[in-house]
């Protein structure tokens, strides 16, 4: 007769009697075919993994260069001499008005062109930002 | 024909095979309903579980690492399956409970465990006494001997304190054993919460 007394033998019991259910069970045909009714689906809905990683290199690129741009406005704020590298000699008449049009409209276009985007970037950044984990959590939809 | 294994058909999932999928899925759905039964002490909510679970191994499954064995992340991803549905359950023993005196003690599944045993059925007595413990500690034991994890990551998948599992275990091991003794009694006192 089995000795039920020991603790130590009871947990080898346990163990034996948990390792799994018997040899050669047939699978449940309703459970496997209710699960692949479902698989079958979400897997006719999931994007190929190439457009997910094109999406995902689009979104990448376009916040790559709103940073790049961020930052080099924010150095000519930070260091307006930073144009002077830019300066051309004007060494006639015509190239001096050319160069004062230039500058001028040039100007005009980078004052508008920085305040409103760097009105717009910061908001456009940090809401990329916040959402990219989201995107990855949605694409993995794991919450583990 | 050599069977392909576990590791490749996940692979083959993995790149988006439903195909290989199904093929892991018929192999061990089994074990997924065995432990799900276990846990949840019943085949209909079992059932409901399998079925949730090997679902979320599909969504997850870009998550699994193939150069490690598949069925412990699939039981793994059951297991968490069933005590979700388990504590949702009006069945389900929290550890207040258990630690005010109060158990789910359920009526034997196939008869007298202790008579069972004496007949020589161990294995089923065992399953039947185990079956009778309250659902917490049913789920402690379950995890600690079917999937042979430690303390700390049943106390993470029950959500109660690491230093109470070893209580928990110890405790239904002394139920268990007077159970089979043919006791009825639980001499081993309440849990008590570090």
């Amino acid at each position: 007769m089995t000795d039920h007394t020991g603790l130590g033998d009871l947990e080898r019991q346990l163990r034996q009697a948990l390792a799994g259910p018997p040899q050669g069970e047939e699978p449940s045909a309703g459970v496997v075919a209710a699960v692949m009714a479902q698989v079958r689906r979400e897997a006719a809905e999931r994007p190929a993994w190439s457009a997910r990683r094109l999406d995902l290199l689009v979104g990448l690129l376009t916040a790559g260069i709103a940073l790049a741009w961020a930052v080099v406005n924010l150095g000519l704020t930070l260091w307006p001499g930073a144009g002077g590298l830019l300066r051309v000699p004007a060494e006639s008449v015509l190239g001096a008005i050319g160069w004062w049009i230039v500058k001028k409209a040039g100007g005009t276009l980078l004052t508008l062109l920085t305040s409103g985007v760097c009105s717009l970037l910061p908001l456009a950044l940090v809401s990329f930002l916040a959402l990219l984990p989201l995107a990855f959590w949605f694409d993995g939809r794991s919450p583990s | 024909m050599p069977e392909v294994p576990d590791q490749t058909l996940a692979r083959q999932a993995q790149a988006g095979s439903v195909e290989a999928f199904e093929a892991l899925l018929t192999r061990h759905e089994r074990r997924v309903a065995w432990l799900c039964e276990r846990i949840l002490g019943n085949r209909a909510d079992a059932e409901d579980a399998t079925i949730s679970a090997c679902v979320k191994a599909w969504r997850w499954l870009r998550r699994y690492d193939s150069s490690r064995p598949f069925v412990p992340w699939l039981l793994t991803i059951a297991s968490r399956e069933a005590l979700t549905l388990a504590r949702n359950r009006p069945t389900w023993t929290s550890l207040d409970d258990l630690t005010a005196g109060e158990e789910d003690v359920r009526p034997g599944g196939g008869g007298d465990p202790a008579e069972a045993a004496l007949a020589g059925e161990t294995r089923e007595a065992l399953l039947d006494a185990v079956a009778r413990l309250d659902s917490l500690s049913r789920a402690a034991v379950v995890l600690r001997y079917h999937l042979d994890l430690s303390y700390a990551e049943i106390a993470r998948l029950l959500e109660i304190p690491p230093g109470t599992v070893g209580t928990l275990l110890h405790r239904a091991r002394h139920r268990l054993r007077g159970w089979l003794a043919g006791d009825e009694g639980d001499s081993a006192g309440k849990v008590t919460v570090p």
